[in-house]
């Protein structure tokens, strides 16, 4: 008996101390800051040095209803609430829709297609910073080489990232280059359509696009789902592509993310950043939740 | 020999023959998908290497050329020295070169080390609360890491690690991520358990076990998060830029190219393609490399249980 409750012990320890590393990693690197922010969300503070004695002016909840309340801030939330949600519901479904379409073609089965899904996916590998910089170069209005190609081939030269109007389009059309990215998690969902399924549907009489309709896309709702809920926790956190991009945050603010006025404010007003992080988490979590709510159209094989 | 190919001849007119039209009309039909396919296949190629061709189409050009507003050399003459500014001895190049590697270096070897470590406590392991522990770290990659990226700053600059390697490689330590960590469990869950109890009564303990049987067998996955370690460190932007004051002797690659080449940079052109294709390569010869793996892998991160 206690021989038994001895080795349960030492099964108990081993078991712990093979995990301890991410549950020291999971308390201080994510914890510790998560619950150290919230607090501060409720202090008027510059950044400073973690501190438990110096919390600078407890202002309540003011950090977060300064958003709709004080016109400086309100203006600039709104402005990238609506930048965050316009990208986004122009993106995830554009990049939804154009991928699949591109893992369609490359699940053809001819010659040398493995050749052009590495070659499509290429563009994912290109660094943020890098994508930033070379499209920053060549959509230059002066020594762009991009306007100079099109008017060479007689179409006419755009603005890109130099007027309001053209920037969202313009960061659109420079993301798309990423889509390789969820095209291989397409064609990995593609694979796993069961070949008797189409077959059986064909001996029916079935079109091709019914056969998309009706069988590829209902077995591809699992990933559908997955994939949106990934595209809006990273859409909604995007800064780098701008910022190595433009600079800031686009002609006349028409780029000014949600994590700008993250960025922007918390050196001067640390508690007000950690609000807005709060806020975003909200949202998130909230999106998050919809999407989850609603997808009833989502279709579990049995096998999960 | 003359029957033989007579008769030949007579079995292949025989064949033709047989062949109803509308066969013929698909046969020629599908002829002309494919050739559609391939056409659209290659249409989209260009689209999808034009970044590529533009960066190393320019970073081949001289000071002169790059003001033209050409792609290639009007003269074809292929220009190095915009590579050879990179590495001159008054470029900052090396040293970035240097703290990028050093960060990816340690990374690469220990985040495949830290994940499995924990992850094989998490498939093989039987202890209290192992699923509470198991659903905390999963929950924390639903945590937007801007939340955590911010308040960091302070943590760090009490400990004095601001401006220094620190904030990007001793985290990734702690654990090595709960994506990667999910994915060596789920990996290390397909490993009978008989093996490993096989190996248990031989009177190899656990840790023996896991050097032994587990990390031979889990070298795809080892691997793929290997090289995803080395491509994540190579390219992270956000905690150097969080974490580094313009001017710091810490700065990476990403952060460097940001500062020396980015928006507002007075540098040619044909230079700042240069430092992109020096950053870009590595990646893309690991790409090349494991490929199989990566997509593979891509494909398996994608996919819930």
């Amino acid at each position: 008996m206690t021989a038994n409750k001895k080795m349960k012990i030492r099964k108990n320890v081993t078991g712990y101390l093979y995990v301890l590393p991410v549950i020291l990693g999971v308390l201080f690197f994510t914890l510790l800051p998560v619950v150290y922010a919230f607090i501060n969300s409720f202090f008027e503070t510059p950044l400073k040095p973690f501190s438990l004695t110096d919390w600078g002016v407890f202002v309540g909840l003011k950090n977060y209803y300064q958003n709709f309340t004080n016109g400086y801030y309100r203006r600039r939330f709104l402005r990238s609430l609506g930048v965050t949600f316009s990208y986004a519901g122009i993106y995830i479904p554009l990049s939804l829709v154009l991928s699949f379409l591109l893992a369609v073609l490359l699940n053809k089965s001819v010659k040398g297609i493995r050749f052009f899904r590495v070659l499509y996916y290429l563009p994912v590998l290109i660094p943020a910073v890098c994508s930033g910089m070379l499209w920053n170069r060549i959509t230059d209005p002066d020594f762009g080489i991009v306007n100079a190609m099109l008017e060479s081939i007689g179409l006419k030269a755009l603005p890109w990232f130099q007027t309001a109007k053209s920037s969202m389009p313009s960061f659109v059309f420079v993301n798309l280059f990423t889509i390789g990215g969820s095209m291989i998690l397409w064609l990995a969902q593609l694979k796993n359509v069961p070949v008797s399924l189409y077959e059986s549907a064909r001996l029916d009489g079935a079109s091709k696009l019914r056969l998309l309709i009706s069988i590829t896309i209902p077995i591809c709702t699992p990933m559908i789902l997955y994939n949106v809920i990934m595209s809006i926790i990273g859409v909604m956190q995007t800064y780098a592509q701008v910022i190595t991009l433009t600079g800031g945050s686009g002609a006349e603010n028409s780029l000014l993310f949600y994590v700008f006025n993250i960025y922007d404010n918390r050196v001067q007003s640390f508690g007000y950043a950690c609000a807005l992080s709060f806020i975003l988490f909200a949202i998130i979590g909230g999106l998050t939740a919809i999407v989850m709510k609603t997808s009833k159209w989502v279709y579990y094989t049995e096998e999960g | 020999m003359a029957a033989i190919q007579s008769t030949g001849k007579a079995f292949s007119e025989n064949r033709e023959m047989k062949t109803l039209p509308g066969e013929k009309k698909r046969k020629a039909g599908k002829i002309a998908s494919v050739t559609g396919i391939y056409a659209l296949l290659i249409l989209l190629s260009l689209f999808f290497l034009f970044p590529f061709i533009v960066m190393v189409s320019l970073s081949f050009l001289s000071d002169k050329e790059i003001q033209l507003q050409v792609l290639f050399s009007p003269s074809g003459t292929l220009y190095l020295g915009a590579y050879a500014g990179i590495f001159s001895s008054g470029s900052k190049y090396m040293k970035y070169l240097a703290n990028t590697l050093t960060v990816a270096a340690i990374t690469t070897v220990g985040i495949p080390f830290v994940s499995s470590v924990c992850a094989y406590g998490f498939a093989k392991m039987e202890f209290k609360g192992k699923e509470f522990v198991f659903g905390v770290v999963l929950s924390t990659m639903m945590i937007p890491a801007v939340i955590t990226i911010v308040p960091l700053y302070t943590i760090y600059a009490k400990l004095g690690w601001i401006n220094t390697l620190y904030p990007m490689w001793v985290p990734a330590l702690f654990g090595g991520g709960a994506t990667n960590i999910f994915l060596m469990r789920q990996f290390m869950r397909g490993i009978p358990n008989d093996m490993l109890k096989a190996a248990e009564l031989d009177g190899a303990n656990s840790f023996v076990v896991y050097t032994r049987i587990m990390v031979p067998l889990c070298k795809p996955i080892l691997l793929y998060v290997a090289v995803m370690s080395f491509m994540g460190a190579w390219n992270d932007f956000m905690t150097p830029f969080t974490y580094l004051d313009y001017g710091s002797d810490s700065i990476t690659l990403a952060l460097g190219i940001y500062y020396d080449y980015g928006p507002g940079s007075t540098k040619l052109a044909n230079e700042a393609m240069a430092a992109g294709n020096v950053m870009v390569l590595p990646c893309a010869i690991l790409f090349f490399c494991f490929q199989k793996y990566l997509i593979d892998g891509v494909a398996v991160t994608g996919m819930k249980d």
